[in-house]
């Protein structure tokens, strides 16, 4: 188990907390990675589903690293840094709970063969699909098929990200029309 | 719909996850410039909103000194009203700062002064002869409502925008508490103007309008104090 900081560690880390707050990245890479295994056993402790552990660590370094203005290098480093990180833990878990509960289980889907069998959607998706015109289509497929990024898919299509929300936007308007046309 | 990034998962990531991180953020150092102290932003924000009030207050023109001093209740109410958005303000401020949150017995006494800064009205004051008519003191307290939203809504803006500076972590009561702190700047700014000590009045005219607008301003608060961590 590791051992836990001393005042002197404290201090240390509160003096590179100042010299980081002043844009020195050195000082920055030094603090995040000997603060980092606190905190990430911090978050392990408190979150129950150890696979979110990661994604929970990770949002605690980015609330850290927005509210880094807000320490006052002459008061202790603890109370600080801990109360972004209990929040950011219970934020992150507020959130991924809420994402959770709109979520529907893969187990609780019809199998894609029986879709067919009911009423042939894949076939309509794939119609709408292909429907839509190239520009659209592609940044439909790119995000929602092959499950890249916004940033991942505008790198691929030579387009800008705001671009590719646009597209991307119209097909599935375009999609939607289709399809609830087709139901009627 | 939802776009999600991709997760790595597993404790055997943690180092790899680590390392992209930090390499990013700093990456993305550059100076920043530090918050000020809750006192000094308190103090800024009493200063400010404290002359913009006295200014609108003097422009409106006070009661006579005389007509308060000589009535205990009256400067009892005053003090209250003064103590709590002074309080509030503090509130406000230190929520809205990692490590500098209050304690829950602080909390505790500003919910507490503010509640029996409401219930003041009805104890220390005297009622109209008619009894309490909502509707009356409504029509009859019309510019008392109107003047203490519009002399609580400058401190608002003020507190806002000192606010948004800072890394509140819960918005929505830190909105609450800014709200709280303006508007009950206003209540006690329109009472210092305002002749009437009766309880219906008071209540309504003076206190009902901080409570009524001390609610949306804590949505708004929840908005845009949660901004800095998007």
């Amino acid at each position: 188990m590791k051992p836990l900081p001393n005042n002197l560690q404290w201090e240390s880390w509160a003096k590179l907390m100042a010299r980081l707050q002043e844009g020195d990245a050195e000082a920055y890479r030094r603090f995040l990675d000997e603060v980092g295994p606190i905190l990430y056993g911090f978050v392990r402790r408190r979150v129950f589903n150890q696979e979110l552990v990661p994604d929970v660590y990770q949002e605690v370094l980015l609330t850290l690293h927005k509210a880094r203005h807000t320490y006052d290098p002459t008061r202790p480093l603890g109370p600080w840094l801990f109360t972004v990180a209990r929040n950011s833990v219970l934020d992150a878990l507020g959130r991924n709970r809420k994402f959770a509960e709109k979520e529907v289980p893969t187990e609780k889907l019809p199998e894609s063969g029986k879709i067919k069998e009911e009423g042939g959607l894949d076939d309509q998706l794939h119609l709408a699909l292909e429907a839509l015109p190239e520009g659209n289509r592609r940044a439909v497929e790119l995000l929602k098929i092959r499950g890249l990024t916004l940033e991942e898919a505008a790198k691929e299509m030579g387009i800008s990200v705001a671009a590719l929300k646009v597209r991307a936007h119209r097909g599935y308007q375009h999609m939607r029309r289709t399809l609830m046309g087709k139901g009627k | 719909m939802r776009k999600r990034t991709k997760k790595k998962s597993g404790a055997g990531n943690a180092a790899g996850i680590h390392a992209a991180l930090v390499g990013r953020l700093v990456s993305e150092t550059r100076p920043v410039r530090r918050t000020l102290t809750p006192g000094l932003q308190w103090a800024l924000w009493f200063l400010l909103s404290g002359g913009s009030v006295g200014f609108f207050l003097a422009t409106l023109g006070p009661q006579a000194a005389g007509a308060i001093l000589g009535n205990l209740p009256a400067v009892l109410f005053l003090g209250a009203a003064l103590l709590g958005s002074a309080l509030a303000a503090w509130e406000a401020i230190s929520s809205s700062l990692p490590g500098r949150q209050t304690g829950t017995l602080y909390r505790i006494g500003a919910v507490g002064l503010v509640l029996v800064l409401m219930a003041m009205p009805f104890l220390f004051f005297p009622s109209a002869p008619g009894g309490f008519d909502l509707m009356g003191c409504c029509s009859s307290g019309w510019s008392c409502i109107r003047g203490c939203c519009l002399l609580g809504f400058l401190p608002w803006v003020l507190m806002v925008f000192i606010l948004s500076r800072n890394a509140s972590l819960r918005p929505f009561w830190t909105g609450l508490w800014a709200g709280l702190s303006a508007f009950l700047l206003g209540a006690f700014a329109i009472q210092l103007h305002c002749p009437s000590w009766e309880t219906g009045h008071m209540f309504v005219a003076h206190l009902l309008p901080v409570a009524l607008l001390t609610f949306p301003a804590a949505l708004a608060g929840a908005y845009w104090f949660s901004r800095w961590r998007k």
